[in-house]
């Protein structure tokens, strides 16, 4: 059985002559809490449409947990929980009744399920109020009650903390870790960077319908870094360093040498210098954050 | 299958406009019997015809002719109502997006839809018994003050009723699913409702002035709702002259019933295909 649990592969989406999605690949694996990145118009959000069936992408294949979801989409969309975009529920009926609502659609929660996830959301008070009546942010815990109202396998966020308070922002970043140490994969999709990097152990990032980098999070901020090497001689360690594969990266400052997109790679640096006969006085890595990988790769400001 | 019916039911039993189309109905059909009591009240108005058209509304609205006036009126009220019922039912899953949050955990667009076309069938029948006790009541108490004629009332009656009733209805239902096929296309209540209404007025605009015309022209309106569903509706029994001179009174003349209810019959397995294969194969959301 194979590890991924999204694998979507070459999806395009075309409204029109907008191209909203084109060639974009994602894999989810198994127990990850992957994020999707990009500014707003970048196709995280149809990307989330294609995989949660809600959209048919114009070429491309989704499997959700090994299988094509095209053939099998009822049986396996059971196995997900999403909230896409603001959350839609009936506007007349209650909180307790929207969840009554969709469990009847997909019976296995219960009466108690329904209460743990209102609990799990801290909305039991607020359970008897008509929807329309909700605050954003407790629409927003409403979606979430509804995703995990059936324990899936796959929960899909989309910009879960919209509308909350800190408080309720912090909650919810407790919660994504809480439930993926539950064994569930969560695919976050956010343009909030610092909540991704907060949360999430893999990201794509999206720019213009594009996947423009994919990987473990702590990969790709490595990615970015840079290395500051000090030695007492810095223009034969430079040399040494120009013969290697960092050769393209070399930056000198205050007789400081700086190896950009080395973050992760001092042990190899340190072995090519000592092999000449020069040994740092200083190795630092200089970790950049997600925002500045972001900005980095994208080329442009994030708006939204 | 049954998940769907269950949860459309739960919806639709909490949904305040189910209430108040139930009631309109039934209120708009009291209020058309109030105004033909004050017409009658009135006496026969001053013209060559005033006498015989005085004494064919006096007809129509006793107990007596309650089957084929009460479901004529009825024909008229509770398409309109069910058309917004219907429209509103399946658009707002649109406007409110909660089509999405449904099919996203797996409920088959399938059943989804066949839920919504079960409601608005169930709907359909409930608002023309609702409103036909309503004729009901109203006819028996003007023949009680007026002295009408009450007719026979035996079983062969009532079954006749069961029988106006379901043919009543059915004559509404390709409206009903055309109001659920604008919703599905524009994903909105508003300009599905707006629709279905006018091409049912319209279409009645129509058959009057094609009617009118002569060779293959004249023949449209045969393919039509309104001619079939008024053919349909003869099987419920004819008021007076039957030269349609009263309002919802229809005239004896125009095709065989079986035909009629063939051509509805036609038209709405069409439309349902398209509301299948529209929803089917479509995004849910762009």
């Amino acid at each position: 059985m194979s590890d991924l649990v999204v694998e979507a592969r070459g999806l395009k989406k075309q409204y029109g002559a907008t191209v909203a999605v084109q060639g974009v690949d994602v894999c989810v694996e198994r127990g990850r809490v992957f994020g999707a990145l990009g500014p707003n118009g970048s196709g995280k959000s149809t990307t989330v449409r294609m995989i949660l069936g809600l959209a048919r992408p114009d070429e491309g294949t989704v499997s959700l947990f090994g299988q094509p979801l095209r053939e099998r989409s009822a049986e396996l969309l059971r196995r997900v929980g999403a909230v896409v975009e603001t959350p839609a529920f009936v506007p007349y009926l209650s909180g307790r009744d929207n969840l009554r609502l969709l469990e009847k659609y997909t019976p296995g929660a219960g009466a108690e399920g329904i209460e743990r996830a209102l609990h799990r959301v801290h909305l039991e008070d607020a359970a008897h109020r008509r929807f329309k009546n909700y605050s954003l942010g407790m629409k927003q815990r409403l979606g979430i009650a509804a995703a995990i109202l059936n324990s899936p396998e796959l929960i899909v966020l989309d910009e879960p903390t919209n509308g909350l308070d800190p408080q309720g922002t912090r909650e919810v970043r407790d919660l994504i870790p809480e439930l993926a140490a539950e064994g569930r994969t969560i695919v976050l999709c956010s343009h909030l960077l610092h909540e991704v990097e907060q949360v999430c152990d893999a990201v794509a990032i999206f720019q213009r319908g594009r996947v423009i980098a994919q990987g473990a999070t702590k990969e790709l901020i490595g990615r970015g870094s840079r290395l500051e090497v000090k030695v007492a001689e810095p223009d034969a360690a430079q040399a040494i360093l120009d013969a290697s594969r960092f050769g393209h990266a070399l930056t000198r400052s205050n007789g400081s040498i700086y190896i950009d997109g080395a973050g992760n790679d001092g042990e190899e640096v340190n072995r090519l210098l000592a092999a000449e006969g020069q040994y740092a006085a200083i190795l630092r890595p200089i970790q950049h954050s997600l925002e500045d990988v972001f900005f980095e790769l994208t080329g442009e400001p994030q708006h939204g | 299958m049954a998940d769907a019916l269950r949860a459309e039911l739960f919806k639709v039993l909490r949904r305040r406009m189910t209430h108040i189309c139930l009631l309109a109905a039934m209120a708009l059909v009291l209020t058309f019997y109030i105004i033909l009591w004050l017409r009658i009240r009135e006496g026969p108005q001053p013209r060559p015809d005033g006498y015989l058209e005085w004494i064919e509304l006096r007809e129509g609205m006793s107990f007596r002719n309650v089957v084929p006036y009460g479901f004529a009126l009825e024909r008229f009220f509770a398409t309109l109502v069910s058309v917004v019922f219907a429209g509103t039912m399946m658009g707002n899953e649109y406007d409110w997006r909660t089509v999405g949050v449904v099919t996203s955990r797996g409920v088959t667009r399938w059943h989804f839809m066949f839920a919504k076309l079960a409601s608005g069938v169930v709907f359909t029948f409930l608002t023309v018994m609702a409103s036909f006790l309503v004729a009901l009541a109203a006819s028996a108490w003007f023949s009680y003050l007026y002295g009408l004629p009450f007719g026979t009332f035996d079983v062969a009656r009532v079954l006749d009723m069961f029988a106006s009733i379901g043919r009543t209805s059915f004559v509404i239902l390709p409206f009903v699913v055309m109001s659920l096929l604008f919703a599905t296309i524009w994903r909105a209540a508003g300009p599905a409702v707006g629709a279905s209404l006018g091409l049912y007025f319209i279409e009645g605009i129509f058959t009057g002035l094609l009617s009118n015309a002569r060779g293959f022209l004249s023949h449209i309106p045969d393919v039509l709702f309104n001619v079939n569903g008024d053919a349909v509706m003869r099987a419920n029994g004819l008021v007076g002259r039957g030269d349609g001179g009263v309002p919802f009174l229809i005239s004896a003349s125009g095709p065989p019933q079986w035909r009629g209810a063939l051509i509805l019959a036609g038209w709405m397995v069409v439309i349902l295909v398209a509301v299948f294969w529209r929803f089917q194969r479509r995004d849910i959301q762009e």
